[in-house]
């Protein structure tokens, strides 16, 4: 039973949804969002919308079927209510059927419409999107072209950077240039400046001197005027005068009038000639003025530069005055100190020389004074020194004194006391002897006589005793009293004695000191003597080296020598043909300049000249220079020269000629050598032969003579009287020595052995001749002879 | 007595005077050769060598030279017997600049004719400052010997070898002193002064001559010899070179 309930419920739910639903969904419509209310309609259409699914509804019912049959079994009654039912039930199901429909239908309708709107939606969405993707699309182009811009913008900030980077540097530059220029333009702004007032200047100096030409023209050619009037005036009246002339020639006046009137005129021409001759005059002058006028202005700038040098002088006259006033102040104090030295000292004391010799020599004796002040000093020091010592003497003689007296009071006081213990003593003594006596004077009243001897005895020995020791005091005294006495006496001699020694001592000490002094002072007189007189020696010394190096130069004095020279010596040869080329020189230079100076003038002239006359003058301008190119003095100079040369040339050739002079010498000595060491004398022929003379032998002419041929071979040959023989002698030996041993010196020296051998031979033989006959005197001069020219050579022989 | 004493050393004076003066002007001619020969004054070809005072001399053979040297001896030997002469002066000079290079110097001192320098002394001990050790020392002599003549003082003569043999030492020591002496690089000439006294008699052709004072001169002593009646005294000045 529930359930039929349930379904009206159902159903109504399912109808108040759709009646809810339109206007919901009408109401909802209008609202975007409506794709979400659009689904639960598309899903719950399916359910009334289906006609088809009616008979599936049937189904259901069907399926209620049996239920129901069951119950129609049960009772008829129930059926018929059931059936009413169920038509009930029909109804109402096709009225909400129906319903259903028309709210499908409106449904429909609405999701019509929903879908139009949708779709405008949907149409409107894309038109939006379209939009959007439009408006993105530009929004992104423009982004790009907003970036393109912006990088535009860097790179046109850059370079406006850099070009105002650019702008700024040529505006620095600008700026320098700017000082620059301007720093120039002040720069020449001052010079320019300068310049004006230079050319101010110049340019005033010039119209000062163009006013004074003008006045000095001006009056020129007043006076011109004045002149030139005159001579108008005078032509007038010539004019005038001609014109009377002829009215009297026309009157046919007499004679004497033409006549006055010819002189007259006369005159007048005389008088106009003089007038044209003072203008003349007049001109010359003015020009001769004009002139002078030029010079005036030099003289004036000479007159400048003068003055400028008289301002100079007259500083160094002030200065000159300056110094004169120095002078005379140094003079005065020359003077000063001069008549001071002279006021004070009265010594002659004209240098400063004496003065420091005179301060030296007073330095020497203050130095010696400062000696001897040092020694007396040492001497008083010593003194001082004994007095100290004598003066311990003193104090010690004095201590000693002292105790000497001290003992003697002591000595006094132990006297005293001596006597008074005596005085005590001799009192005690007398109390004692009174009271012995009453003792005895009382015993003998007392004792009646009984006087005890034994008492005595004691008592005189006692007394003895005293007595004794009294003498022994006495005697004490005594020799001490002589003891003082003997000291006192004693030291009185003594001091006696040390008196005496000192009176002689200083007697004798101050005799010395005289002495001493006297020595002193003699010592310092000779030591200053001493210092002088070396002082003045190393002076002397300084002179005698300064002199003997002035001597060793070549000074000497020439008060009492002269210096002499021989007129023709060789340096005063040199020296004159030096000044004689000087001189010639000198004159060359001299003719060379004016030559010169000639041909500039003349080419000076010729320059003005040429333009006008060039024809006529080159030929002349040629010889000119022709003429003048070489100066006497320089031909003069040449020839100097050339005697020069020619004197040295001589001087060479004396000296070749002694060269060969010393040549022939050398080989003569040569010659010389050979022919006395080797015995041969040597002689150079033509054709270069050489002869060879022996030293030894007996006939001159015999000779060899070599020739020298190519390779060392020649050929010899003997020459003079005998040569056959000579040759022959001497065969053998040639053979020997030269063909077979091929030396021919060696030769040369059998030859020599061989003559000596033979002369010695033959004086052997002379000798044994003389001996017999002894008397042959002409062949003994003769041998002797023979011997000498051969000998001599033998002693030259070393 | 005295006038007697006198007269014959007076013929000796002469006499030694003579010899002496003799001797001085050989050795000045032998030095003075020698001296031309060693700074190079002429050309070797001028000179020969002969021996003298035991030494090899060179002397010249130019005629020219020879006869001016024997002219200017000659007068030197008339001053030196007249004796008149205190130095005898060989000027070496430049032949471009004229100036003085060296300057041997030889003084000749008179040692026995006392009287006559004591006299010229006193004459001149007032003007002259330089010489008065050497006035001094004759007055010293003179004072010790006063009226004596000075033959008679005991001083022992010299024979001629001792001499020649101070000659000899001089001349060796002139060689010698070519060492030190400055290279003579440029052409030279020279000339020979004469220092005599005052009232010494001049020949037409001899003249007052510049003294040829050397500047920036350095100076050495050299040997001296004497002869019984002279001393001779040599001494060379040459010029520095400037850059030492």
């Amino acid at each position: 039973m529930s359930s039929p309930t349930s379904d009206p419920d159902l159903v109504r739910r399912f109808m108040n949804r759709p009646q809810h639903s339109p206007f919901t969904g009408n109401s909802n419509t209008a609202a975007p969002g409506s794709a979400e209310v659009r689904t639960p309609f598309s899903e719950k259409r399916p359910t009334p919308s289906a006609t088809p699914p009616t008979p599936s509804r049937l189904g259901p019912g069907s399926s209620f079927q049996p239920l129901w049959s069951g119950s129609e079994n049960a009772s008829p009654a129930m059926y018929e209510s059931t059936r009413k039912k169920l038509r009930d039930t029909q109804y109402e199901l096709s009225s909400t059927k129906t319903e259903l429909e028309r709210k499908i239908v409106t449904m429909e309708q609405a999701a019509r419409e929903s879908d139009i709107l949708k779709r405008k939606l949907m149409a409107r969405v894309d038109s939006l999107e379209s939009d959007r993707r439009f408006l993105y699309e530009q929004e992104r182009s423009l982004t790009k072209k907003v970036q393109a811009l912006e990088e535009d913008s860097i790179q046109s900030k850059m370079a406006s950077n850099e070009i105002i980077k650019d702008l700024r540097d040529e505006n620095m530059s600008i700026k320098d240039r700017l000082s620059q220029t301007q720093e120039e333009s002040r720069e020449k702004q001052s010079e320019l400046t300068q310049r004006v007032r230079t050319l101010a200047a110049s340019l005033t100096h010039q119209q000062q001197t163009l006013a004074e030409t003008q006045d000095s023209s001006h009056s020129q050619s007043s006076l011109v005027a004045e002149k030139h009037q005159k001579l108008v005036e005078a032509l007038d009246r010539i004019m005038e005068l001609e014109d009377q002339n002829r009215q009297l020639k026309l009157n046919t006046q007499g004679m004497e009038d033409v006549v006055r009137v010819q002189k007259e005129l006369q005159n007048q021409v005389a008088y106009i000639k003089q007038l044209e001759g003072t203008n003349r005059q007049l001109t010359t002058e003015c020009k001769h003025l004009k002139d002078t006028y030029r010079n005036v202005e030099v003289l004036k700038e000479e007159k400048l530069s003068l003055e400028q040098k008289l301002k100079l002088m007259d500083d160094l006259r002030i200065k000159c005055g300056k110094y004169e006033v120095q002078n005379g102040v140094l003079l005065k104090e020359k003077e000063q100190w001069t008549a001071f030295l002279e006021k004070s000292d009265k010594t002659d004391y004209n240098s400063p020389y004496e003065l420091a010799k005179m301060i030296a020599t007073l330095r020497g004796d203050k130095a010696a004074l400062v000696e001897v002040r040092d020694e007396f000093q040492e001497a008083l020091k010593a003194r001082d020194a004994y007095i100290e010592q004598l003066e311990q003497q003193l104090s010690e003689l004095k201590t000693k004194l002292v105790e000497q007296e001290e003992f003697c009071a002591k000595l006094s006081s132990i006297a005293r006391r001596h006597e008074m213990t005596k005085d005590f003593a001799l009192r005690q003594v007398e109390s004692l002897k009174e009271q012995l006596k009453s003792y005895d004077t009382e015993e003998v009243q007392l004792m009646g006589g009984s006087y005890d001897n034994q008492k005595n005895i004691r008592i005189e020995q006692l007394e003895k005793l005293v007595q004794e020791c009294q003498a022994k005091l006495e005697s004490m005294a005594a020799s001490a009293n002589s003891a003082a006495e003997e000291s006192s006496a004693g030291s009185a001699a003594t001091l006696a004695f040390l008196q005496t020694i000192q009176n002689q001592s200083s007697v004798t000490f101050s005799k010395l000191c005289a002495e001493k002094q006297s020595l002193v002072e003699s010592k310092l007189a000779i030591q200053s003597e001493l210092e002088l007189l070396r002082k003045e020696n190393s002076s002397l010394d300084a002179k005698i080296l300064e002199h003997e190096i002035a001597i060793g130069a070549g000074a000497f004095n020439p008060a009492i020598s002269r210096v002499l020279e021989i007129k023709d010596s060789p340096a005063a040869r040199h020296q004159a043909v030096r000044q004689q080329m000087l001189d010639a020189l000198k004159e060359e230079n001299a003719a060379l300049l004016q030559s010169l100076t000639g041909l500039q003038q003349q080419q000076q002239s010729a320059g003005h000249l040429l333009g006008l006359q060039q024809e006529a003058f080159g030929d002349q301008e040629v010889a000119l220079q022709d003429k003048n190119v070489v100066p006497a003095a320089s031909y003069n100079r040449l020839l100097g020269d050339f005697k020069l040369l020619q004197e040295e040339f001589a001087d060479n050739d004396k000296r070749s000629k002694r060269l060969k002079q010393s040549w022939t010498l050398k080989a003569d000595e040569f010659l010389d050598a050979v022919r006395s060491l080797l015995g041969y004398k040597v002689n150079f022929l033509d054709n270069g032969r050489v002869e060879l003379i022996s030293v030894y032998n007996a006939e001159e002419q015999q000779s060899f003579v070599f020739t020298s041929g190519q390779n060392d071979e020649g050929t010899m040959q003997l020459i003079g009287s005998g040569s056959q023989k000579y040759m022959e002698e001497h065969k053998e030996s040639f053979d020997h020595w030269v063909n077979q041993l091929g030396s021919i010196p060696a030769f040369l020296s059998r030859v020599t052995l061989d003559l000596v051998e033979q002369q010695a031979h033959q004086l052997r033989v002379q000798e044994q001749q003389l001996q017999q006959h002894p008397h042959y005197r002409p062949f003994q001069s003769l041998v002797e002879d023979d011997d000498d020219t051969q000998n001599s050579d033998m002693m030259v022989d070393p | 007595m005295m006038q007697q004493q006198q007269r014959p050393t007076n013929s000796r004076n002469q006499i030694t005077l003579r010899g002496s003066t003799k001797i001085i002007v050989e050795f000045f001619e032998y030095c003075i050769n020698s001296l031309l020969f060693q700074r190079g004054l002429y050309a070797p070809e001028y000179f020969k060598m002969t021996k003298k005072y035991g030494l090899n001399m060179l002397v010249t053979n130019d005629p020219e030279v020879k006869s001016h040297m024997r002219e200017i001896l000659k007068q030197v030997e008339a001053w030196l017997m007249a004796c008149k002469v205190e130095k005898l002066i060989l000027a070496i000079k430049s032949k471009e600049t004229m100036t003085v290079l060296e300057r041997w110097q030889f003084d000749i001192h008179n040692t026995k004719d006392q009287s006559s320098t004591f006299s010229t002394s006193t004459k001149t001990t007032n003007t002259d400052s330089f010489s008065r050790p050497l006035a001094g020392a004759g007055q010293d002599t003179s004072t010790t010997a006063p009226s004596l003549s000075s033959p008679s003082k005991p001083k022992p003569e010299k024979t001629e070898k001792e001499i020649q043999t101070e000659i000899q030492a001089i001349l060796r020591q002139i060689t010698a002193s070519v060492s030190f002496l400055p290279m003579l690089d440029e052409k030279c000439t020279w000339t020979i002064l004469c220092q005599t006294e005052k009232d010494a008699e001049v020949p037409a052709t001899w003249s007052d001559a510049d003294p040829h004072l050397v500047h920036n001169a350095e100076q050495v002593k050299l040997r001296s010899f004497s002869t019984n009646l002279h001393k001779i005294d040599a001494l060379v000045a040459y010029r520095l070179n400037d850059d030492l």
